[in-house]
């Protein structure tokens, strides 16, 4: 019995803690981490924009090579590459706003 | 001033060559040995005496572990900490690695997409191989959102397999690109130190400003390529 009780307690310091924890990180991170948080979005959007071209259009030369049928496979799978770029940016966008709530 | 990319270059130590591959022990691989021996003695003193109220250095193993598993918690819930040990070691390899990279005349493995890409390529075929084992044949529904008419398979599904594997590949790119570029401002600036004689004073303070900025790049980034893992991971466990 008197176990339960103090991992009750426990429980309840965690959770004080944690609530503290939050509210102090949230006010006093969010000036500082403005610029940080923006400049990582950025580099975010443009590595995945560009790795999504870049492995599509692997893929591309990959399989012209398997199939000799240069230059015909590469153009289309660059295109689907981009196009999965744009997709990987979209959805990461959308991950953002909801992480932040909609305003 | 030495070249800037001269501490990027990979120089074997030990040659070994079998079948005609070159599988030479490298700095890189130096280093790589270093940071898991690095690791092993951090936890292996820290965890030394294990007691149920922690002291200092257990509190410290305490605090990573507890981090991580925070992270995989809120990342992927509860089902995730099945692959604690994994994401758990994915961390400290590369966050020891990146700071181990920081000191003199010391080699960062981080900054070379063929160290950062295999580990990434391993995060994939994790994630795969559990998205497969969790969902057996309904792992092709990840490539096939709902809602989405079948007339337009043949164009969705290239799109979201280029979109799946071109994720390790934006992870690794992104790493690479964070470390290289610190540590080749680091050197830059410090080659102005000896070049301009006295008035070196100032890069020399802009430098010690910057290698503490490096730090927690180092740390940062290893903690923002781990989130991703886990947020690859909760695709590959939760996706319907």
């Amino acid at each position: 019995m008197e176990d339960r009780e103090l991992s009750k307690d426990i429980d309840n310091l965690d959770r004080k803690i944690r609530e503290l924890r939050e509210k102090e990180t949230g006010s006093s991170e969010k000036g500082s981490s403005t610029y940080i948080g923006a400049a990582h979005i950025g580099i975010r959007i443009a590595a995945d924009l560009l790795s999504g071209i870049a492995v599509g259009a692997g893929i591309g030369y990959v399989l012209d090579k398997v199939f000799d049928t240069r230059p015909y496979l590469f153009a289309v799978f660059l295109l689907f590459g981009g196009a999965a770029g744009f997709l990987n940016v979209y959805r990461m966008a959308k991950d953002e706003e909801n992480k932040k709530g909609v305003r | 001033m030495s070249n800037p990319m001269e501490q990027f270059n990979i120089k074997p130590l030990i040659p070994i060559e079998a079948k005609g591959y070159d599988i030479s022990f490298t700095n890189s691989s130096l280093f790589m040995v270093l940071a898991v021996v690095v690791i092993s003695l951090l936890f292996g003193l820290c965890l030394r005496k294990r007691t149920i109220i922690p002291g200092k250095a257990q509190a410290f193993a305490e605090m990573i572990y507890d981090f991580i598993h925070n992270l995989l918690r809120e990342n992927v819930g509860p089902e995730g900490l099945k692959y604690f040990s994994f994401i758990f070691s994915l961390f400290l390899f590369v966050a020891v690695g990146n700071v181990l990279g920081l000191f003199p005349y010391a080699f960062t493995f981080t900054s070379h997409v063929a160290a950062v890409g295999t580990l990434s390529l391993i995060a994939l075929l994790f994630n795969i191989s559990v998205g497969i084992k969790k969902k057996k044949w309904g792992y092709i529904r990840t490539f096939m959102p709902k809602g989405i008419p079948w007339a337009l398979a043949p164009l969705v599904m290239p799109i979201e397999t280029i979109s799946l594997l071109s994720k390790p590949f934006s992870l690794t790119v992104r790493l690479v690109a964070n470390m290289t570029v610190g540590h080749i401002m680091l050197k830059i600036i410090a080659g102005f130190i000896v070049g301009l004689g006295v008035l070196g004073a100032v890069p020399l303070l802009f430098d010690s400003c910057i290698i503490v900025f490096e730090l927690f790049i180092a740390l940062l980034q290893a903690f923002i390529y781990t989130v991703l893992s886990c947020i690859y991971l909760s695709d590959a466990i939760h996706s319907h």
